[in-house]
């Protein structure tokens, strides 16, 4: 199977981690590039790779393992998807809040190589929060398991960690233990659509004052799509801030009660969205924004300080006024979706990474048309001082250079 | 290994941090023979003061050049001999950078030098709303640069998570002399050095300065004492509070034992006759507080509660955290030696392990009371023994072994805060099996590669110094 | 082989060894906790700058580990002896039961023979400060040059730098001339309805320099409902001897100081300095002998004026003071006698004042009775820390309840030409009972 992105020969359906290190073992015997591929949602992040190889599907490793609800904690295989995870989990009133686009089809594997998040990063962080322990199998096709299944664990190198966002090219997750939440009894968002950008800087500062604690701050801007939920007002605003609320029917009323008012003293009316049907859909269309729509794209994620989200969101509007833009403006981070033809993507792609380097923050490609066939510099940027240590764990890990060879940021080839 | 002596570098030190920085009189270096653990001593050959990252990486590189092994040290509060340099040579002290270079609320974070106390940061943060989350017990002398290195939790990690959730970069020395800065900003285009550098007690890196993430304060308290009939009874509560899906922001065990020792330091008064206290705090918005807290208190009152005291006053929620903070110091008055256990399981495990306590307590003849951040399953037993009796040690150390078995035995691990140190390096095999150190060992290699950051430390190997096995015969110093 | 046991300037050591009590040191569990309260530890960020590194050292010396060599009494010299630690101490550690029989047995072995003859030790400790009449007149020429307007242009020029150290440091400390009253009366009656029957301590440095307050104090009292008696015979404390290390000269002002007090006929003996009311309470722990029940009896009946006034029940002083204060705690009354939060409540009943929160109030201005004498150097560290401090309180006036304070603080805000006020607690409610206000000092050039 071949899927535009991949150079994948054949793809081998892993049944355990045994199966898993063989299948490396294998490969690097043959020399051979090795490609983990979860639920395939994915596949365009990352450098185009030429290096042809083995594509080495977690799907079937989708077992629940173990799940201690009392302890708040799970292990499950890494091909589970989050979707499933979600269904198994809900049925203990429990989720893992972090918000993982495509949460069907994504595999929970995946979701720790990528270390993709959304709205709820602000309160919840990302799934290295939640993340306890692992079993993978490195490049020399050694299975280790790293981390434990406590809570708190101060014992030795957490391992689990140095995984999460390394795009598999360290080892291959076979499975997880996470710690989990209890579900929230309630769950609002409040919108607030603003004639400029700029007033979303004050609502920001004002929030900072007040005593109000979001979950989600959401800032959207662009060339949204015409029926996107998102949009607010007659469709003239520059923006719209999302503010998300979660916790006990009570804190969340107050909450929405105390925001609205701060709103409304900015001379903004906010609206109000609680219905849980109509609020779901919403966090769902906060978390799948990065999600391709079947449209050439080229979808950059920006980071800075929270206080510079909106000049960064400017800039890059500035690039492309057609660019549709959700920042998660608590963190700092921005997602921006350029309506792009492939070869206009690594100049687009360099131009907007130099917009936010000039706000103090760093850029990487989430994704690219598979004919664009980015690089590793258009899609990761010019290599860090920090590179040179990185590149020594690499080697330690993965000293043929064979998982997922030129897609993150090590140059291919043995090292 | 042909290795030169620290002495013999003195000059190039001084050269390097002026004479002040450096400490190399055998008379000066006395007090650096242990930090909290004092079961263990080995004395450095020298102490040297930085003040820079740059000096920092100076005295690396020049410890290279030479071979030298070195330990950072911050307060020196370490339970797990985190500060000793067992495997000799210089300890970097980084108690003179101390500077809170940055504090910005809008971005929800101060930046630290790695010698700030923790307590300092919290000062400087009272009144703005916000605060540093991690709060260790001994939060009012520990360094930011210990809390990184430890991965320090607290009270208050069952709502807040322990202090790699709340680092957004650091600024790191590592074993070859390099510097690195990675974050605040986050970087997709990079490993989560920072994640593994957390909590990996100096042997990855020397990190020297802190971007650390602020969090809101609470707008409200609850905080509450419940008397137990027994500590069984209370760690049953404890998981059922957990269970039912509340979240406090911390829920703290203390038994007997210790209760008469905090009384007599703090006079807070409690029942001279409860087996077991717990203090549950709740935090959050007002409004929705009294209602967690009436399902609490019918939860402990399910498990036979006594009584569920409030703290009515920010005074008396005060002395009350003074008391479960201070309560490991205060056990000094009922015994001239302790070592304090560190030990985790999962939370529906908790009334097990206290009665495999009570076992070994009565199997050793070893006297043991307990404090537990028992949200999180973790418990710090407190072995009492008097250490100028020798059979006293050996079974204070034999009990303390057994103890932590148990807690691999329940799932658990050998230390949920206070890290590996030079105290439980023994148990490190019996934890994860020689296959799983061994990839730990390659993070190592490729950021400290001759391990000589922290030399004998965290990672058990054939040449390390053998500790703690010879402790039987352990005597004082010199 | 123990180096150390053979360094150069190794001393048989064995009044050092037999000096603390052995089960003293091993209530110190080491968690170091007590480093963080430590004014010098603070600074340095060194252990042997620490309580726990110092309380280490000294057990290391009794046991015979250590020898006690140049490096080791220098540390422990730099203690300021503030007990900040004994405060931050969870474990209990009785640290000035520890350090100071042990640096009184260093000094006691210093100043054997000719070759340890201290001038300073000699004549001005022991022969002038002990006796206000001599110190009132030995600062006769200071007054004169402040008189002419001298002494500003001299601090300036650093005149002073010219005597030789300790003199200089001492001469600097002098407070400008104020108002002090007569010389104090036998008795002084109760205003009011009588509510008790107490004895003053009047003290030597405290009387050359600050009778203004010992007469505010009295004042105060008699609003309180007090008869007060000032008995003659009475005299120093003891303090400065006995740490200045001569164990039988601070022995022989207790002894005074116990004959002189009629203890039946009195509720309490009153003292409003902190150093001299954490000695008189300790007057049964430092010797033992056939005197000790009578030097424990007196120590008892001894109250700080705060303290007792606040256990007594302040009657509410009436005349408003709208101006911004902070607090400073005096190791001696904070630490030495855990006294905190008796001189707040008492600041704080004065209508219109507005007394706001000191950051790391805890730590040591540096005086600590003579340290800023023998350590100027991190003395002045550490007043500068404490002045910085206050600074950013933005108050005007700087209360504290101790005479080193005020004098160590009064100097440093003189230095910086700051406009602040630096009095004692009972100033304050002297004037409020009064109906005065305080004078504030102009801002003078200051930044």
């Amino acid at each position: 199977m071949s899927n535009g992105f991949l150079p994948t020969t054949e793809t081998v359906h892993a049944e355990s981690a045994e199966m898993v290190a063989e299948t490396v073992r294998r490969a690097g015997s043959q020399r051979s590039a090795v490609y983990p591929i979860g639920g395939a949602t994915a596949l365009a992040f990352g450098a185009a790779t030429e290096t042809p190889g083995l594509g080495l599907s977690l799907a079937r490793l989708n077992g629940l393992a173990d799940y201690p609800a009392r302890d708040l904690t799970v292990t499950v295989g890494a091909g589970m998807t989050l979707g499933e995870f979600g269904r198994l989990l809900r049925k203990e009133n429990q989720r893992l809040p972090v918000d993982v686009p495509q949460a069907a089809a994504a595999t929970i594997g995946g979701a720790v190589a990528t270390n993709f998040s959304g709205p709820r990063r602000f309160r919840f962080g990302t799934i290295r929060d939640y993340l306890l322990g692992l079993t993978a199998v490195d490049g020399s096709g050694k299975i280790f398991s790293a981390g434990g299944r406590v809570v708190k664990n101060a014992a030795g190198y957490d391992l689990a960690r140095l995984l999460v966002g390394s795009l598999g090219s360290l080892a291959v997750v076979t499975e997880v233990t996470l710690m989990v939440k209890p579900v929230p009894e309630a769950s609002a968002l409040l919108g607030v659509a603003l004639a400029e950008l700029r007033k979303a800087d004050s609502l920001l500062a004002s929030l900072v004052e007040s005593e109000v604690e979001p979950v989600a701050i959401e800032l959207a801007a662009g060339a949204l799509p015409r029926q996107s939920p998102l949009r607010l007002g007659d469709g003239t605003a520059a923006g719209q801030l999302w503010l998300g609320f979660e916790g006990s029917e009570t804190d969340v009323r107050w909450l929405v009660d105390k925001a609205a008012a701060c709103c409304r003293q900015l001379g903004a009316e906010p609206r109000l969205i609680d219905g849980a049907a109509e609020a779901g859909e919403l966090w769902q269309t906060l978390a799948d924004f990065p999600a391709p729509d079947g449209q050439p794209t080229l979808t950059v994620e920006a980071a800075v300080l929270p206080s510079q989200t909106v000049a960064a969101a400017e800039s890059l509007l500035k690039l492309d006024g057609g660019a549709a833009i959700l920042c998660h403006a608590g963190d700092g981070i921005i997602v921006a979706r350029f309506a792009c033809p492939p070869d206009r993507a690594a100049a687009l792609a360099s131009d907007a990474r130099e917009a936010i380097r000039l706000t103090g923050g760093k850029a990487a490609v989430l994704s690219a048309p598979a004919e664009s066939r980015l690089d590793r510099s258009a899609v990761w940027g010019p290599a860090t001082e920090a590179l040179g240590v990185m590149e020594r764990v690499k080697r330690k890990f993965d000293p043929q250079g064979i998982l997922n060879p030129g897609r993150f940021i090590f140059a291919t080839g043995t090292p | 290994m042909a290795r030169s002596s620290a002495t013999d570098v003195i000059p190039q030190l001084q050269k390097l941090l002026g004479r002040e920085g450096v400490l190399s009189d055998p008379a000066d270096l006395v007090v650096y023979d242990c930090d909290g653990l004092t079961i263990e001593k080995r004395r450095p050959e020298a102490v040297v003061f930085p003040t820079t990252t740059e000096a920092t990486a100076e005295v690396v590189r020049l410890c290279n050049r030479h071979e030298i092994p070195l330990v950072v040290r911050g307060a020196g509060t370490s339970l797990a001999g985190g500060c000793v340099p067992i495997g000799g040579g210089l300890v970097v002290s980084l108690t003179r950078m101390r500077r809170i270079l940055e504090i910005s609320l809008r971005d929800r974070m101060a930046v630290v030098e790695s010698g700030v106390l923790n307590l300092q940061l919290a000062r400087a943060l009272a009144g703005t709303g916000f605060h540093f989350a991690p709060d260790p017990s001994s939060q009012t002398a520990c360094t930011i640069g210990g809390n990184v290195a430890t991965n320090a939790g607290g009270p208050h990690t069952l709502k807040y998570g322990v202090t790699v959730n709340h680092v957004l970069g650091i600024e790191a020395v590592l074993g070859d002399g390099t510097i690195v800065r990675l974050g605040p900003v986050f970087d997709r285009a990079a490993l989560d050095l920072t994640g593994v550098i957390v909590g990996s007690e100096g042997t990855l890196a020397i990190v020297t300065k802190v971007w650390v993430r602020l969090t809101r304060d609470p707008q409200d308290y609850r905080t509450v004492r419940v008397v137990f009939e027994s500590l069984d009874d209370a760690s049953a509560a404890v998981s059922d509070i957990i269970a039912a899906g509340i979240v406090p922001a911390a829920m703290e065990l203390m038994d007997r034992g210790i209760l008469a020792a905090v009384d007599e330091a703090y006079h807070f008064g409690f029942p001279t006759d409860a087996e077991a206290i717990a203090v549950i705090e709740l935090d959050g918005l007002k409004a929705g507080l009294d209602e967690q807290l009436t399902r609490v208190a019918a939860i402990c009152q399910r498990h036979n509660a006594r009584e569920v005291l409030q703290a009515a006053t920010a005074d008396e929620r005060a002395l009350l955290w003074k008391c479960r903070k201070m309560a490991v110091g205060a056990v000094g008055r009922i015994s001239p030696s302790y070592i304090i256990q560190d030990g985790v399981v999962p939370r529906t495990r908790l009334p097990e392990i206290i009665r495999q306590i009570t076992r070994i307590s009565a199997k050793h003849g070893i006297r043991i009371v307990n404090v537990a951040h028992a949200g999180d399953g973790n418990v710090h037993p407190i072995l009492l023994f008097d250490e100028r009796d020798r059979d006293s040690v050996r079974r204070a150390l034999a009990a303390g072994k057994e103890l932590l078995e148990q807690c691999i035995a329940c799932g658990g691990s050998i230390t949920a805060e206070h890290g590996i140190g030079i105290e439980k390096i023994g148990l490190m095999e019996t934890l994860f099996g020689k296959e799983n150190l061994e990839v730990m060992g390659r993070l190592r290699d490729a950021l400290n590669p001759a391990a000589r950051l922290g030399l004998g430390k965290v990672l058990p190997s054939p040449d390390a110094p053998k500790i703690l096995e010879t402790v039987g015969t352990c005597q004082a110093l010199p | 082989m123990n180096p150390l046991l053979q360094s150069p300037d190794a001393r048989p050591g064995a009044a050092l060894r037999a000096a603390v009590r052995p089960e003293l040191f091993l209530e110190c569990v080491h968690c170091g906790l007590c480093t963080s309260a430590c004014p010098t530890y603070t600074e340095l960020g060194d252990e042997n700058a620490g309580p726990r590194g110092r309380i280490y050292l000294m057990r290391m010396i009794t046991e015979g580990a250590l020898a006690p060599g140049s490096a080791a009494r220098r540390h422990l010299e730099l203690c300021l002896d503030c007990r900040a630690c004994e405060t931050a101490c969870p474990s209990g550690v009785h640290y000035g039961q520890i350090i100071e029989p042990f640096r009184l047995a260093m000094e006691e072995e210093k100043h054997q023979g000719i070759a340890g003859w201290d001038w300073f030790r000699e004549l001005v400790l022991f022969r002038l400060f002990p006796y206000a009449g001599r110190i009132r007149l030995a600062m006769t020429p200071v007054r004169i040059a402040q008189k002419l307007g001298l002494y500003d242009l001299a601090e300036r020029i650093g005149f002073f730098k010219l005597l030789p150290g300790r003199l200089g440091q001492m001469a600097t400390l002098v407070n400008p001339p104020v108002a002090q009253g007569p010389k104090l009366p036998s008795f002084l009656p109760a205003i009011g309805r009588r509510r008790a029957r107490v004895a003053f301590f009047v003290g030597c440095v405290a009387d050359a320099m600050f009778r203004h307050t010992h007469w505010a104090t009295l004042r105060v009292l008699q609003q309180n409902g007090c008869d007060i008696l000032i008995p003659d015979g009475q005299g120093c404390c003891g303090a400065i001897h006995y740490h200045a290390g001569s164990r039988a000269g601070a022995r022989s002002a207790a002894d005074a100081n116990v004959a002189a007090f009629d203890l039946a006929d009195i509720d309490a003996v009153i003292v409003n300095h902190a150093g001299c009311g954490a000695m008189l309470k300790e007057y049964g722990l430092h010797w033992r002998d056939e005197k000790q029940a009578d030097r424990q009896r007196f120590a008892e009946k001894v109250r700080d004026v705060n303290e007792f006034l606040d256990q007594l029940g302040l009657i509410p002083p009436q005349g408003p003071i709208e101006v911004a204060a902070t607090y400073h705690d005096a190791c001696h009354l904070a630490h030495g006698q855990g006294v905190t939060s008796a001189p707040r409540r008492l600041l704080q009943s004065i209508p219109k004042l507005e007394l706001r929160d000191l950051a790391e109030t805890e730590i040591c201005c540096g005086s600590a009775g003579t340290y800023n004498l023998n350590q100027p150097q991190m003395a002045d560290r550490l007043i500068r820390r404490k002045l910085e401090n206050i600074v950013r309180t933005g108050a005007r006036i700087v209360v504290a309840s101790n005479a080193g304070c005020l004098l160590q603080i009064g100097r440093e805000v003189r230095r910086q030409r700051l406009p602040l006020a630096v009095v004692h607690p009972m100033d304050m409610l002297d004037l409020s009972y009064r109906g005065e206000q305080p004078e504030l000092p102009k801002a003078n050039g200051a930044p």
